[in-house]
């Protein structure tokens, strides 16, 4: 046998020996994620409906737009889906905002502490671990109207003179969702960042610090350009699970129109109404504008990286 | 000067702490009404402190007597949740899909780190992709194949699925601890006739054992959270503490006591283990998100 066919049989071989570690995994990811996706793409396409879902029939992209005796009618025409986009939107943006500039703060302190930061960290982990079921019912108690705690404070410091309906009034409903998420996954981004805050090189700050520099500058001219790709990571991982939210806006405010998110959107069509059809239309919309999203944000600091490098 | 210093690391401490306590303050006024009777939950202004401790709110969910702690007997039928078997469908269902989605990760994520193969660079923009996948969006259609296959209302689909749902950062995180174990180590046992199947076995996996442990918990956790599969997938033969909780919320009114004492048992794993593999679950929190 010659060198070169040596070789190539054993890279034969060890590309054999990868798909066989590989194959199970990539077996139940077709099965119970690949495969049910492709049909939610695909029943977007159709009149499906749940209570008879064996008969149905392709009606292209009617579920989407469609124009009758002039009128358009359509997931794209429905102002509640604009509405729900919107809301996502708002959600996702006001949500990784908070988290992220909070993250940075309670991750500066963190590391400043040098006393019990072990305690600290669990402590803050625990939003973090605990269902999100569970988290948005204890903030929707503390913010009940009559008995909440929040409201009792907050006029027992003078701050409102009569109690306020945070998740039953429409122009505070989103603003409560986006606090009780930001409560739960600022500790996240905590840790992400306090985990680059410690491998940071000492000397910068030395330095700085013998040139008598204010801490202010410091952190924006030397920690900031630091952790920057850890944020970069920080921000995609949340902004891709805020574009997806369900659970905390269903436990608070279930179907609303203030708060309605597109997967709970996509949900009520598909659950409540029984509409496959229009539900996978706006879920594959979902998936979309997640997917558009993503890439725009990639596109976006993968400019600004380079523009660093020059 | 140093009283100058000493005095600003005393401010930093207590600024630290009082972030700890915006955080905490919600879990403690929440494990706090668990064990309040319905006269100090409704308790105008509401009692923070001050309140008699009572065990009947824990009684009536799981349907047990506490009685060995205090003498009383529970009342049979109204009131009563009777969730300890809820709460053993959670164990259950969290720990078989941890220990699914451990193996198939594990063996995946060896050969990423260890095979140089075309496509081994898309691995993060699939990471990506699957993170994009609405739960919603895969849990319908997922009814009916789970229909049709018989599949529905049982631990099996259940698992399945949450395995599936955290394969992606499974994954991540094994190759990024398969990446620390040294790679000569492999070859010289290959060297030494060792098949790979052995040297994964006996080799590398006692050596990423922390990182296991590390990925395990982090999967547990996830699937002992999540909300959504388990709501679609299920009727009656089993319910998880999140679907169950979210049931609570009846038209004769919420009952906040009970509903705070379920919320206390789902805490409890994520307490346990935060004490347990604190510092490994923050390495592998931080590496797995970092080292891409």
């Amino acid at each position: 046998m010659s060198q070169a066919a040596r070789s190539s049989a054993l890279a034969r071989q060890r590309f054999r020996t990868a798909w066989l570690f590989l194959a199970p995994m990539l077996a139940a990811l077709a099965c119970v994620a690949v495969w049910p996706l492709l049909r939610t793409f695909y029943f977007s396409l159709t009149d499906a409906s749940l209570s008879d879902l064996g008969d149905y029939g392709l009606v292209g992209f009617e579920n989407f737009l469609v124009e009758d005796g002039g009128y358009w009618y359509g997931l794209l025409t429905d102002p509640l889906w604009w509405t729900s986009v919107r809301n996502t939107l708002v959600f996702a943006g006001a949500s990784v905002a908070i988290e992220t500039v909070l993250g940075v703060v309670m991750a500066l302190v963190m590391n400043a502490a040098f006393v019990g930061r072990t305690a600290l960290r669990a402590a803050v982990l625990v939003p973090w671990a605990i269902p999100t079921v569970v988290s948005a019912q204890m903030w929707a108690w503390m913010m009940h109207d009559q008995f909440g705690v929040l409201n009792a404070g907050l006029m027992g410091l003078g701050l409102i003179g009569e109690p306020i309906a945070w998740t039953a009034d429409p122009d505070l409903a989103l603003f409560s969702v986006i606090l009780v998420d930001s409560w739960k996954t600022t500790p996240f981004v905590a840790l992400l960042v306090l985990a680059a805050l410690q491998m940071l090189p000492r000397d910068c700050y030395e330095a700085a610090k013998v040139d008598g520099v204010h801490p202010v500058r410091v952190f924006f001219e030397v920690t900031l350009p630091l952790i920057k790709p850890a944020l970069v990571v920080a921000v995609i991982f949340r902004l891709l699970d805020a574009l997806r939210v369900f659970d905390v806006v269903y436990v608070m405010t279930g179907n609303a129109e203030a708060t309605m998110t597109m997967s709970v959107y996509a949900r009520q069509q598909l659950v409540d109404f029984q509409d496959v059809g229009y539900g996978s239309a706006a879920a594959t919309l979902l998936f979309l504008v997640i997917g558009v999203m993503t890439a725009l944000y990639l596109v976006a600091v993968r400019a600004e990286m380079t523009r660093d490098m020059r | 000067m140093t009283v100058h210093s000493a005095s600003r690391r005393r401010l930093r401490i207590v600024a630290a702490w009082s972030v700890v306590a915006l955080f905490v303050f919600p879990l403690y006024y929440w494990i706090t009404t668990a064990f309040k009777n319905a006269r100090d939950i409704f308790d105008q202004p509401p009692s923070v402190w001050a309140f008699d401790p009572t065990l009947k709110n824990f009684e009536e969910v799981f349907g047990i007597s506490l009685g060995f702690l205090r003498q009383q007997e529970v009342l049979p039928g109204g009131g009563n949740f009777y969730m300890a078997p809820r709460l053993w469908d959670s164990i259950v269902v969290a720990f078989g899909s941890t220990v699914l989605s451990v193996t198939l990760a594990t063996l995946a994520a060896y050969a990423l780190s260890r095979f140089p193969f075309r496509g081994r660079h898309a691995f993060v923009a699939w990471v990506l992709s699957t993170r994009m996948m609405p739960p919603v969006a895969v849990a319908i259609p997922l009814f009916f194949i789970y229909k049709d296959v018989g599949l529905l209302d049982t631990y099996a689909g259940v698992i399945l699925i949450h395995a599936v749902m955290n394969l992606p950062l499974a994954v991540l995180l094994m190759k990024s601890f398969f990446d620390d174990v040294p790679k000569e180590i492999d070859e010289s046992a290959i060297i030494d006739g060792a098949s790979r199947w052995l040297i994964f076995r006996r080799v590398v996996l006692p050596m990423a054992k922390g990182g296991i442990a590390a990925t395990a918990v982090l999967c547990f956790i996830f699937s002992w959270t999540e909300f959504v599969f388990v709501l679609t997938l299920t009727q009656t033969g089993l319910k998880t503490v999140p679907v169950v909780s979210s049931s609570f919320v009846t038209s004769t009114g919420t009952a906040w006591g009970n509903m705070a004492a379920l919320g206390v048992a789902a805490m409890v794993p994520a307490f346990v283990f935060i004490l347990l593999v604190q510092k490994q679950l923050v390495r592998g929190l931080t590496l797995g998100s970092l080292k891409q």
